[in-house]
């Protein structure tokens, strides 16, 4: 109870000459102190001795009626505040059969509260329920009508329903009623079962109490919104009740407030508009009485009475509902101006709903109240301002959009609700993209959007954006296109843009580039997203730039690498960004310098990774307009999917003992199988083991396939594939995986050596270029092998200095002309890093996992382990050789062992085997 | 239909819980709060109606999407009505009008803690104007009528079965 209240209350109060004898002293007491209590935790400590009084007295065998009943409202009071009260639902059950009609009343209250989901309770209560319905007390009949509706289930109806369906023939009109709204529920709780009684509800339209036609409007507007084509021939008995009601010839007392029963003209119309939905000849039907109700409404509105409003407005709905009628549309869109020209807010509220669904069948109908609308924007009410955006969105045109989207978007600016917002925020986008007509207004505006919501839009916009600019596609030609998927519009977008006018996209570009430049030079805490396109806009197309001086554009980008405020991915984008601008213009800044420095140790992997990339650039003035030529977004590139240009290095080491590649779920596969082999022959292996180290062949066939080893892969292709030289040539270079690789592996190399590799790339200069392909595979193999044994050889490691400074050369040009399409990229990464996990694993594996060799099957399995892992060793470097060596030797060694001892230790073999490697 | 009724004070204490769908007793509280939560942050210039989308609650959602909620809001208490697309917002407000009404009229002068004491009236009198999610009754003269017959029948059963007694205890 609120704490105001309560001071209202003293004593005297509760002394109350209105309260009921039936309320005791104790429950008195009780109220009194929840209501002075402070804090939930009083509140609650209060209920729960209360609750453990009441327990007590349940367990009573015999308690009085009266006394029962006041338990019962105490427990009501208890419950109402959120409290179990569950083990005293019996004792309303027992009310409920009491004779007297004051606890039965009390009884059958509590329990439709209580009990409305427990089953078992249910059935407890049909009993009385059953015997009640065949009182001749008709109010006994009545509460029994109103358990009905709160606590029946699907099984309980045929138990009740012929006893209801004799009531709705009942003298009292109240009973007929009550007996309606029982076969309601049972309608609603199975459909099937009561539509056979239809008849009989329809007898009950014509019942003399206009009342008990309106209980019975209430199952046919159910049935009219499910299945309205078993009730069309009823349109005309609906219509006729309608009339009777608007000419006034119901007695007086079925009036509220001077209006002809209300509720009930509401619910035939909305009858009416499900019946006329979609079907002409109905809707004629109807036209001529919707009409009448909407002049006759009229008069209430004038009244200011909401239930003359209720009805014009129900009229409305139902117009919209019912086969377009450009006379009564016309009346409508009239009628809901009224609503929206209102002081009410309810009446504003509505208004802007009804024209919502308006506009929809009758575009003009908002043609004269859009400023009215507009301005609904502004008021404090928050429901009715999200109702009006509805709405905006739907009268949104061509015409009005730059009006439009500006008050949307100081309405964003007020809004909280972040998950609103965001939504919000997409549709906006999406009604720009649709409706825009000028595409330097559309630019402007995301820029807008994006400089104050940049955070909730989603990131397609970017591509979009960028698109735009770089195709200069008009946005009226494409407005058709823009619904559809993204992908698909880039794709279809590439071969469209080589049709594309040029003279006039140049413009475009110009402008674009100038608004990007200044919005770079204003260095403000804008969102990424904002800054990652100007980057790009301004990184491919600084050299149009009018405004600004290429110069210029750097110094700016220079300091906004250095900027707090953005995060690492824009700044790698900006690095970028500044590489092109260098290669385009031809223009260098002592800052740059700065910048590499700084960055090639950044903690960003894909920062330094670009700042290697310009170094490397910018020392190679002869390519660089090959690697980054102008426009190049519009350039079509292959992507070799199957990495093609690798096949010979694959053969070849796969002619040098490598071994070929098992697909992922092979491989999960054979360790699975693996797995099982070991649970099933635990106990046998040792014996095993010791055949298979025996038969060991180091002459049988390398290419093997072994289930417990994930190996060094590569499917095979018969096309040869050139050296460097043509790959960096063709600017669509496919090279891209391998760098990757190695540019992992390379970064620990960095770490280690870094002065030195700068120092060897320094001396290598140009040769670098010169370097044959199957040499690098070479050096990649030695490179492999030593890292993954840590075993840190100086000459190694130069190498693969060397090996990386190339390969990044390589993959440059590849990864800036690539912004828009990502996939292609991460299926070639996810490979390598495939082949790299294999190559990682390969030389630990080989000990490690063959412990378990054990039926005759896995025993030539451990024998073709052995052959190849001497193979690989012999194309390997000496070292390596010698290491394989020694694990044959360990092998040996331990199966004699295990001979010796026959069943005891594997544990023992396994651990001397890894120990060794 | 009409989904529930709700009447809750100015500091979010129910004072009326009743709903016309089922729904497990532990889920009700909850459901209040959120519907008052929304309710009380909202001034008396605002509209007296407000959508689902408002509240996230899945026994919502269980009702179907088209909920919506109106209220009136008197001296210190919240009248909350919870109903679905098939209702008139206007008509809605009107009914809540009715039924204040008749309280007020069968309390003389209704107050919060009138509905405290009187909680089994206070329900029955909505028995007479809603029943099963559906209106049965606009007029508050005939809803005061009904109460009143109940009433006296009541008194009645009473009397004869004092007289009973009294005979009881003469013989």
């Amino acid at each position: 109870m609120s704490q105001t209240y309560i001071n209202k209350l003293n004593y005297q109060d509760f002394v109350n000459p209105n309260k009921p004898n039936y309320i005791t002293k104790e429950f008195e007491k009780l109220i009194r102190e929840i209501g002075d209590c402070k804090s939930k935790l009083d509140e609650d400590r209060l209920i729960e001795q209360q609750i453990i009084k009441l327990k007590k007295f349940t367990k009573k065998k015999k308690i009085k009626p009266k006394q029962q009943s006041e338990l019962v409202l105490r427990l009501l009071f208890c419950q109402l505040l959120g409290h179990d009260v569950s083990f005293a639902h019996i004792l309303a059950i027992n009310s409920s059969q009491e004779s007297n009609l004051f606890y039965k009343f009390i009884g059958y209250l509590a329990a439709s509260i209580f009990i409305s989901t427990n089953e078992d309770l249910q059935l407890l209560m049909i009993n009385s329920i059953q015997k009640d319905l065949k009182s001749d007390n008709t109010l006994a009949v009545s509460i029994a009508l109103t358990t009905i509706t709160k606590i029946i289930t699907v099984d309980m109806i045929p138990a009740v329903l012929s006893n209801v369906l004799i009531l709705l023939k009942h003298q009292e009109p109240l009973i007929r009623k009550k007996a309606l709204t029982a076969m309601y529920t049972f309608l609603k709780q199975s459909p099937e079962s009561i539509l056979k009684h239809q008849k009989d509800f329809e007898l009950m339209l014509d019942d003399k109490d206009i009342s008990v036609t309106g209980v019975a409007l209430d199952l046919f507007l159910f049935i009219s919104k499910t299945k309205p084509k078993t009730i069309k021939h009823l349109v005309v008995s609906f219509v006729e009740i309608l009339n009777l009601i608007i000419s006034g010839k119901l007695p007086i007392e079925y009036d509220y407030r001077e209006i002809h029963a209300p509720w009930i003209q509401i619910k035939l119309l909305k009858i009416l508009s499900y019946l006329g939905q979609d079907d002409p000849n109905t809707s004629r039907e109807i036209y001529q009485v919707v009409q009448l109700v909407l002049k006759e409404s009229e008069i209430g509105f004038i009244n200011g009475i909401f239930a003359g409003h209720a009805i014009m407005h129900e009229c409305i709905k139902t117009i919209t509902k019912l086969y377009p009628s450009t006379k009564l549309l016309e009346l409508a869109s009239i009628a809901a101006g009224k609503f929206v020209t209102s002081y009410s807010n309810n009446l504003k509220y509505l208004g802007i709903t009804a024209l919502t669904d308006l506009v929809l069948v009758y575009p003009e109908a908002t043609n004269k109240h859009q400023i009215i609308i507009v301005d609904c924007l502004e008021d404090p009410d928050e429901t009715l301002k999200r109702k009006t955006i509805e709405l905006l969105f739907r009268i949104t045109n061509k015409s009005n959009i730059s009006f439009i989207v500006e008050k949307m978007l100081s309405y964003l600016k007020t809004q909280k609700d972040q998950k609103y917002k965001t939504s919000l925020v997409s549709r906006i986008l999406k009604l720009a993209e649709e409706h825009g007509t000028n595409i330097k207004w559309y630019i402007l505006t995301i820029n807008k959007i994006l400089q104050i919501f940049g955070d909730l839009v989603n990131h397609d916009i970017v591509y979009n954006i960028m698109k735009l600019i770089s195709e200069g596609s008009l946005l009226e030609d494409e407005e058709d296109e823009e619904d559809e998927d993204d992908e698909e519009e880039k794709e279809s977008g590439k071969e469209g843009s080589q049709l594309t006018k040029y003279d006039g996209n140049t413009a475009l570009k110009i402008f674009s580039v100038n608004i990007y430049a200044e919005i770079i030079s204003l260095k403000k805490p804008y969102p990424n997203i904002l800054y990652q396109i100007s980057l790009w806009v301004a990184g491919e197309y600084s050299y149009l730039c009018t405004n600004f001086t290429t110069e210029e554009i750097m110094v700016n980008v220079v300091d906004l690498i250095n900027a707090f405020y953005i995060s690492d991915e824009t700044r790698a984008m900006a690095i970028t960004a500044l590489t092109k601008m260098v290669s385009h213009s031809g223009k260098y800044l002592e800052q740059i310098d700065t910048i590499i420095q700084k960055y090639s140790t950044s903690r960003n992997t894909d920062i330094r990774q670009r700042c290697f990339e310009m170094k490397g650039i910018l020392q190679l003035p002869n390519i660089i307009d090959n690697i980054l030529p102008p426009d190049s977004i519009n350039t079509d590139i292959e992507i070799d999917t199957n990495l093609e240009f690798l096949n010979e290095f694959v053969e070849n080491s796969l002619k040098n003992g490598g071994k070929k590649y098992i697909s992922k779920e092979e491989r999960i596969k054979m360790e699975n199988e693996l797995q099982l082999g070991i649970n099933e022959n635990k106990k046998k292996s040792k014996e095993l083991r010791f055949e298979a180290y025996q038969s060991n062949n180091p002459q049988q066939s390398s290419t093997w396939r072994i289930p417990q080893q994930n190996i060094y892969e590569r499917e095979v292709n018969n096309n040869q594939i050139s050296n460097t030289i043509e790959i960096e040539n063709s600017i669509s270079l496919k090279v891209s995986g391998i760098s990757q690789r190695w540019t992992e592996t390379g970064y620990s190399g960095f770490k280690e050596n870094e002065n030195q590799n700068i120092e060897n790339k320094k001396e290598k200069g140009e040769e670098k270029n010169t370097n044959d392909n199957n040499q690098n595979n070479q050096n990649n193999n030695n490179n492999n092998n030593n890292n993954n044994q840590n075993d840190n050889n100086d000459n190694n490691n130069n190498q693969i200095n060397q090996n990386n400074n190339e390969k990044i050369l390589d993959v440059k040009s590849f990864r800036f002309n690539r912004i828009g399409s990502k996939e292609p990229i991460l299926e070639e990464e996810n490979k390598i890093q495939e082949k790299n996990l294999n190559n990682d694993n390969n030389n630990n594996i080989t000990t490690i996992k063959q412990k378990p060799p054990k039926t005759e099957e896995e025993l030539k399995r451990e024998k073709t382990v052995n052959a190849l892992f001497n193979g690989v060793g012999s194309v390997r470097t000496s070292r390596k050789k010698s290491k394989s060596q020694k694990v044959n030797l360990n092998s040996k060694h331990i199966t004699k062992n295990t001979i010796e001892k026959n069943n005891e230790k594997v544990e023992n073999l396994i651990d001397l085997g890894s120990e060794k490697n | 239909m009409i989904f529930s009724v709700l009447i809750v004070n100015n500091r979010g204490k129910p004072r009326l819980v009743k709903f016309y769908v089922p729904i497990d007793e532990e889920k009700r509280l909850p459901l209040v709060g959120a519907i008052y939560d929304v309710v009380s942050q909202r001034s008396d210039k605002m509209c007296n109606f407000f959508d689902g989308n408002h509240i996230e609650n899945e026994e919502l959602k269980k009702w179907g999407g088209d909920i919506k909620f109106i209220y009136r809001h008197f001296a210190t208490l919240y009248f909350i009505f919870v109903v679905d697309g098939t209702e008139s917002e206007l008509g809605m407000i009107d009914l809540i009008q009715i039924y204040v009404e008749s309280l007020d009229q069968y309390f003389e002068n209704v107050c919060e803690l009138d509905l405290i004491f009187h909680s089994n009236k206070v329900h029955q009198i909505l028995d007479q104007v809603i029943s099963g999610g559906l209106i049965l009754e606009v007029e508050p003269q005939m809803i005061l009528n009904r109460i009143k017959e109940q009433d006296d029948f009541v008194k009645q059963t009473k009397k004869e079965s004092k007289k009973k007694k009294k005979k009881k205890g003469r013989k």
